[in-house]
């Protein structure tokens, strides 16, 4: 992927997630992530000038200039992926892309699997890991014990993993709406996971700008509350 | 099977079944339980309740996702029969109206029937006078209104309410935030054998120092019965009162509150085939006589003054507002429906279908199922929460709907502490009601086993 304007296609997006951070993996001395059991699928890039190259899913690591992954904006992201389940009719189909893409999601260190990376608001356990990196971009991780939730994590980190923070920050629950699985209508619901992970992310990344930078983003997100039984005081979700 | 729909007599409700029903709770009813595979009790010739009673149903003929809708989430809410639809649309058609304090015709008209509604409500659970039935929003803001108004007023420092880590968050929530503004003390029953609350431990619970005992009658989620009338037998010897959550019990049996001698209980209209909007709180007159008003503004008033108001008496007095009319008169119409068929007569064709469910459900590989196992002496309702190893129950729920259109509910099924005693943080739970059959639960297992085995072949 040396082109600057290639448009990868989300279903094959698997080799995004085989670059290694080593500041993002302080413990792990892996040298490859577990790839998902597609046999012997190829995983295309297409390009703008019908350029293609195909990455072959063996179990090699395959190593990506960290620049080059990050071209495509969080909103063409956004786009491709609305497109790519728009394509998918069949309610069932999509449920079932989800299962995929579940497959694709790198593996969650153990350590971060606790109560403050718990996304709230949830019916299935999610846990999120959120970090700014060493160049200044939004990292993130994801787990859940539902493989339906895995999926949504896995889209929502593929396109927003390695973004700026600013862009990050600036993505709208309704700009997904059109990727409602499973969770029919567009009303905020317990069961919108995808929703509720989103604003995790958004939320986290800014706190981690403030906290960073001690400047706000440009774009500030409505705070939403949450009652605590803590006599009366209110937490922010 | 010959499709003849039966037109099933509407007895007026001054003839509930409760009249029949024994002294001793009718839940423990001795007798042979056959848990054959086909379902062979209440059926009129050669249909089913189910069958029967299906065609009054207008929302379960239909497709969702290219399947037929198999309904079977009747914990969460109920559907409505054509004539609680009917009634609702005449209300607003033919006589809409404020109530109690017109003078024209329609006003009259509708505070009859709103009252008339009271009445069937009372007469449906064998209260002595309608003036016991306090119409609320729901289950849930009449045990908020127990809580603010028994509660604040009655509560001191020390004292004690007993409960069950079962309860549900309505029945648990507004005693915690009581509790805080009065220095009470709640104490929770475990589960104890059969994964259902320890009665034992419950009865050493109660104390002089206990006040209040809030439980279910009927578990949302392990699909138990509480022994009530024995639970307030013992509350009553050390002057506590008790507070019977029958949300999931009036629906589904014949509940008498004369014969348990609860001092509270609460249930909700759309459990019951009534629409949402409208639950009532049973309370003795003595006790809501005594207690002061929850909510204020009209029609709880006696006099207004600029610097005090004297109040009405019960019911009105916790009846601030206009009430939801047209809902109360649908919740009527609800309660004459289920009195046609018998709560006698939904609840032992529950009970087949509740065993029937179970066994089903038994043969799913890999599942567990909460709850007591059924026996001679042991009854489940008709609702199973279950989980299956390695597969999240909301994956389940999903794929069930999207590929099979079936509707479970997927979730704490608003009982946290429950869970999370039992070690899950979510359950999948199927809950059937009388217009359910043998071939939904049919459709269910083999969806349930379809579901399963896609989610295995994902592993």
């Amino acid at each position: 992927m040396t082109s600057s304007s290639i448009r990868t296609t989300p279903g094959y997006i698997s080799s995004c997630y085989c670059f290694r951070d080593k500041d993002f993996f302080p413990s792990s001395n892996k040298s490859q992530l577990k790839f998902p059991r597609l046999n012997k699928s190829k995983f295309l890039c297409v390009s703008g000038s019908d350029k293609k190259f195909a990455v072959s899913s063996c179990s090699t690591a395959i190593e990506i200039p960290l620049e080059t992954t990050y071209r495509l904006g969080v909103s063409d992201k956004i786009q491709l992926l609305i497109s790519e389940f728009k394509s998918l009719t069949e309610p069932i189909d999509r449920v079932k892309r989800l299962l995929r893409y579940a497959e694709m999601l790198a593996p969650f260190d153990e350590l971060a699997r606790v109560p403050e990376n718990r996304v709230k608001g949830c019916t299935t356990q999610v846990w999120l890991d959120a970090r700014i990196d060493k160049n200044g971009k939004a990292r993130f991780r994801a787990d859940s014990d539902s493989e339906i939730t895995k999926g949504f994590c896995s889209c929502l980190i593929w396109m927003m993993d390695g973004a700026d923070p600013d862009e990050v920050v600036g993505v709208r629950a309704e700009d997904l709406v059109e990727l409602n699985v499973g969770a029919h209508g567009k009303a905020k619901s317990r069961v919108n996971t995808w929703q509720n992970v989103l604003i995790s992310m958004r939320d986290r990344t800014e706190a981690l700008m403030v906290e960073r930078e001690g400047k706000l983003p440009q774009l500030r997100p409505f705070p939403s509350f949450l009652v605590s039984s803590n006599h009366g005081s209110y937490t922010r979700v | 099977m010959d499709g003849v729909v039966v037109k099933l007599p509407s007895f007026p409700f001054l003839n509930p079944t409760i009249s029949s029903s024994s002294p001793s709770s009718p839940t423990f009813r001795l007798g042979f339980r056959r848990f054959s595979a086909t379902l062979s009790a209440v059926k009129e010739g050669s249909v089913s309740l189910g069958h029967l009673t299906r065609p009054h149903f207008p929302i379960l003929h239909q497709e969702v996702n290219g399947s037929k809708l198999v309904y079977l989430d009747n914990a969460a809410t109920s559907q409505k029969p054509t004539a609680v639809l009917k009634a609702l649309h005449k209300y607003y058609e033919a006589y809409n109206s404020n109530v109690h304090r017109g003078i024209h015709y329609l006003s009259a008209k509708a505070t009859d029937e709103y009252e008339l509604a009271r009445k069937k409500v009372a007469a449906f659970i064998n209260a002595s006078d309608s003036a016991e039935i306090v119409f609320t929003r729901n289950a849930t803001e009449a045990i908020n209104l127990v809580a603010y108004s028994w509660g604040l007023s009655n509560l001191k420092p020390g004292d004690e309410i007993v409960l069950t880590i079962a309860e549900h968050h309505s029945a648990i929530v507004p005693w915690q935030i009581v509790a805080q503004k009065t220095g009470a003390v709640l104490k929770f029953v475990s589960l104890g054998e059969n994964e259902v609350p320890d009665v034992e431990k419950l009865r050493e619970m109660i104390s002089t120092r206990t006040e209040l005992v809030v439980v279910h009658h009927v578990s949302n989620v392990l699909g138990s019965v509480l022994p009530i009338e024995d639970i307030v037998i013992w509350a009553h010897e050390v002057g506590a009162k008790v507070l019977v959550d029958a949300c999931q019990s009036v629906p589904h049996m014949v509940v008498d509150v004369r014969g348990l001698d609860a001092d509270f209980l609460v249930a909700s209209s759309h459990k019951m085939c009534g629409p949402t909007g409208i639950g009532f709180l049973f309370g003795k007159s003595n006790l809501l006589s005594a207690m002061p008003p929850f909510l204020g503004g009209g029609e709880m008033i006696s006099d207004v003054f600029l610097d005090h108001s004297t109040y009405a008496e019960p019911p009105s007095r916790f009846e601030a507002g206009t009430p939801a009319i047209g809902e109360a008169i649908g919740l009527g119409a609800a309660i004459e429906y289920l009195s046609g068929i018998g709560m006698q007569k939904i609840h032992d064709y529950e009970m087949e279908l509740a065993n029937y469910l179970y066994e089903k459900l038994c043969s799913v590989p890999n599942i567990r199922i909460y709850g007591p196992k059924p026996s001679d002496s042991i009854h489940r309702a008709a609702l199973c929460s279950f989980n299956v190893e390695n597969i999240h129950p909301t994956d389940l729920a999903t794929f069930l709907d999207q590929q099979h259109g079936v509707a479970i509910r997927s979730g704490h099924h608003c009982a946290q502490p429950l869970h999370r005693h039992l070690g899950v943080s979510a359950s999948a739970r199927a809950s059937l009601y009388f217009y359910n059959t043998e071939e939904d639960v049919d459709d269910f297992i083999r969806s349930l086993n379809d579901t399963v085995s896609f989610f295995n072949s994902f592993k």
